[in-house]
C-alpha cells in the first residue's frame, strides 16, 4: 500500500508537470506562429494596397466603368448598376485585385426540360471526384 | 405414446437450454440495470447516442452470454487426423504445439459482440472517434486565445488526485489510472486508457464516464457557483480576434508534431484528432471530412457502445469495485471542474478582471456541453453576457489535455 501511495504521488507530480509543460509549450508555439503568420499576412496586404493605390487612380476607375458600360449589352445596363457590381468585385478581390471589363445581363433560365438549380447542385455534390 | 414422450423431452431440452434455466441471478439484475439505462437514454436523453448502444450491449450479453464469447479451436495432431480421415482434403491451419504439428480445427465460431469487441481490445475505435471529433471541432477560439490551454491543463488535475484516491481505496495502480481518467470527461479517452490498463473494468468505467458527461449540467453549476463571486460570474470578456485559415491549418500539424515527440503514448489519440481537424480546415477533402464527422463516427459509435456494453456482465459489474468506480469517477469529475474554476480565478486576477472564471469549468472536455454550462451560468448573473465562444477555448483544450494526461498514465503504468 505504501509503495502504491508513493507511486500515486509520483504520478500526481509527473502528470501535473508534464500536462502543464506540454500545454504551456503549445501556448508559446501558437503565439509565435500566430505572430509570424499575421505579420506575414499584414505585409502582403499592405503591399497589395500600395500596389493598388499606384495602379488605380480615381479617373482610371471612372474610365473603367465607362468602358464596361460601353461593352455591356449595348449600354442598356445603367452605370450605377455597373459601378455597384465593380464595387462588390473590389470588396471581394481587394483593391486592384480584379477589373470589371464587361457586364452581361443573364438570360432568365428556362426550367422546362432542364435541371433545377437544386437538382444540379445535388448532382454536382454527389458526382464530384475525390 | 412415443410421440408424446419425444415431444415432452424436446420441450424439456429447449427449457434446459433457455436463459431461465442457465442464467445466474446476477444476469437478471444486469438486465434490469440495462432497462434503467435504456430509460435514461430514451426518456431523459442522457447521452443517448452512446448510452443506448451500451445498454443494449449490456442487455444482450446478460440474456445470451455466448454473444460475447470467443470461438473455440480444437488442435489435432496432423498424423493422427490423417490416419483417421485418409480421404479428407484438409484446409485447416497448421500450428506447432510442443514440437508436434497440429491442425487448428475451428469447433465453434465466436459471438457477434466478441468480434466487435476486438476494436476496443486493440484500441481501434477510440482513435477513430477522435478522428470524427477532430473533423467536427473548430479550434479557432483556442488559437485566438491560447492561454485557454492553461484551463484545459488545470481541469486534468482531478485525474491525478483521483488516482491517489483510488490507490487509498485499494485499487491496483493500473486500475486507479483507468478510474482517474474518468475525470477527463472524455468517453473515448477513458475507454482507450482502460482497454490498455485495466480491460476488466471497461464496463463500469465507460458507464460511469458517459453518465457523468450526461450529468454535466447538474454536477458543474453548484461547484462553479461555490467557487466564484457574483461579480466574477458577471464579468464580460472582450471579443476574440478572427483567426486566419493558415493558422487553423498549421495548428493540427504543430500540435501533432509537438505532442507526439514529447509524449509518444499520446500520439495515437492526438494524431487522429488532429488529422480529422486538418481535413476540416484544409477544405480540400470535404467528402472524407464529412464521412469522418457523420457516417464513420456513427458506425464506430454503434460498435463501441455495443462492445463496451457487452463487457458489463453480472459477475464483473455487480462487485464492490463498481461502487468504488462510480464514487471515484464523480469525485474526479468534481475535482476537474473545481481546479478549472480555481485556475480561471487565478487568470482573472492576473489579467485584472478580464477573464470570467466560469470558463475554467469547461476545461473538462465534454464538448460542447461544458462550454454551454459556462454560458448558462454566466447568463444567469448577466443576461447580456455571452461566454460560449470564450468557453470553447478551454473546452477543446481539455480534449488535448485529457489525451496528454492519458499518454502520461499509459507511459507510466503500462
Amino acid at each position: 500500500m505504501l509503495g502504491n501511495l508513493k507511486l500515486g504521488l509520483i504520478i500526481l507530480l509527473t502528470g501535473i508537470v508534464v500536462v502543464f509543460s506540454v500545454l504551456v509549450l503549445l501556448i508559446l508555439i501558437i503565439k509565435l506562429y500566430s505572430t509570424i503568420v499575421s505579420n506575414a499576412q499584414n505585409s502582403i496586404e499592405s503591399k497589395k494596397v500600395e500596389k493598388a493605390k499606384i495602379e488605380s487612380k480615381p479617373e482610371e476607375k471612372a474610365h473603367a466603368v465607362e468602358t464596361a458600360k460601353e461593352k455591356s449589352d449595348d449600354g442598356t445596363i445603367p452605370g450605377e448598376v455597373i459601378a455597384a457590381i465593380a464595387a462588390a468585385v473590389e470588396v471581394i478581390f481587394g483593391e486592384g485585385g480584379a477589373v470589371v471589363t464587361s457586364v452581361k445581363r443573364a438570360r432568365p433560365q428556362k426550367t422546362s426540360g432542364r435541371c433545377s438549380a437544386w437538382k444540379a447542385a445535388g448532382m454536382a455534390e454527389n458526382t464530384r471526384a475525390f | 405414446m412415443d410421440f408424446l414422450t419425444q415431444f415432452w423431452e424436446s420441450i424439456l431440452g429447449i427449457f434446459a437450454n433457455s436463459g431461465f434455466a442457465s442464467l445466474p441471478w446476477e444476469n437478471y439484475i444486469m438486465i434490469l440495470v440495462s432497462f434503467v439505462l435504456i430509460y435514461l437514454a430514451v426518456k431523459k436523453q442522457y447521452e443517448p447516442l452512446v448510452l443506448l448502444p451500451i445498454a443494449v450491449g449490456m442487455l444482450l450479453v446478460n440474456l445470451y452470454p455466448a454473444i460475447a464469447m470467443g470461438g473455440q479451436t480444437q488442435y489435432i495432431p496432423v498424423a493422427e487426423y490423417l490416419k483417421d480421415h485418409p480421404n479428407d482434403t484438409v484446409t485447416y491451419a497448421r500450428v506447432m504445439i510442443d514440437g508436434v504439428e497440429c491442425f487448428a480445427k475451428p469447433e465453434q465460431i465466436g459471438g457477434l459482440l466478441y468480434y466487435l469487441y476486438q476494436g476496443v481490445k486493440h484500441g481501434i475505435y477510440p482513435p477513430l472517434i477522435f478522428l470524427g471529433i477532430g473533423a467536427m471541432t473548430d479550434f479557432g477560439p483556442l488559437i485566438a486565445n491560447p492561454k485557454s490551454f492553461i484551463l484545459g491543463a488545470a481541469a486534468q488535475i482531478g485525474i491525478f488526485i483521483t488516482f491517489i484516491g483510488a490507490i487509498l481505496l485499494g485499487f491496483a495502480p493500473n486500475e486507479a489510472g483507468a478510474i482517474g481518467i474518468i475525470g477527463g470527461a472524455d468517453g473515448p479517452t477513458a475507454i482507450y486508457v482502460t482497454s490498455i490498463l485495466a480491460s476488466g473494468l471497461l464496463g463500469p468505467i465507460a458507464v460511469a464516464a458517459y453518465s457523468y458527461m450526461a450529468l454535466v449540467p447538474i454536477i458543474q453549476p453548484p461547484i462553479m457557483k461555490l467557487l466564484t463571486t457574483k461579480e466574477e460570474r458577471a464579468i464580460k470578456m472582450v471579443q476574440l480576434r478572427p483567426v486566419s485559415k493558415l493558422e487553423k491549418i498549421l495548428f493540427p500539424i504543430i500540435v501533432t508534431v509537438v505532442v507526439s515527440l514529447l509524449l509518444p503514448d499520446a500520439a495515437t489519440l492526438i494524431g487522429m484528432l488532429m488529422f480529422g481537424n486538418l481535413m476540416r480546415e484544409s477544405g480540400v477533402v470535404e467528402r472524407i471530412s464529412k464521412t469522418a464527422q457523420n457516417e464513420l463516427m456513427n458506425i464506430i459509435t454503434i460498435f463501441l457502445g455495443l462492445s463496451v456494453g457487452s463487457t458489463a456482465t453480472g459477475k464483473v459489474f455487480l462487485s464492490p469495485k463498481t461502487i468504488g468506480i462510480i464514487a471515484l469517477g464523480l469525485f474526479a469529475f468534481m475535482m476537474g471542474t473545481a481546479f478549472g474554476v480555481i485556475f480561471g480565478k487565478i487568470m482573472c486576477k492576473a489579467t485584472g478582471g478580464k477573464v470570467n472564471p466560469l470558463i475554467g469549468s469547461a476545461g473538462v472536455s465534454a464538448v460542447p456541453m461544458a462550454a454551454r454550462v459556462s454560458q448558462k451560468v454566466g447568463q444567469e448573473e448577466n443576461p447580456s453576457n455571452f461566454l460560449l465562444m470564450h468557453a470553447m477555448g478551454p473546452n477543446v483544450a481539455g480534449v488535448v489535455g485529457s489525451a496528454v494526461a492519458a499518454g502520461v498514465l499509459i507511459s507510466i503504468l503500462k
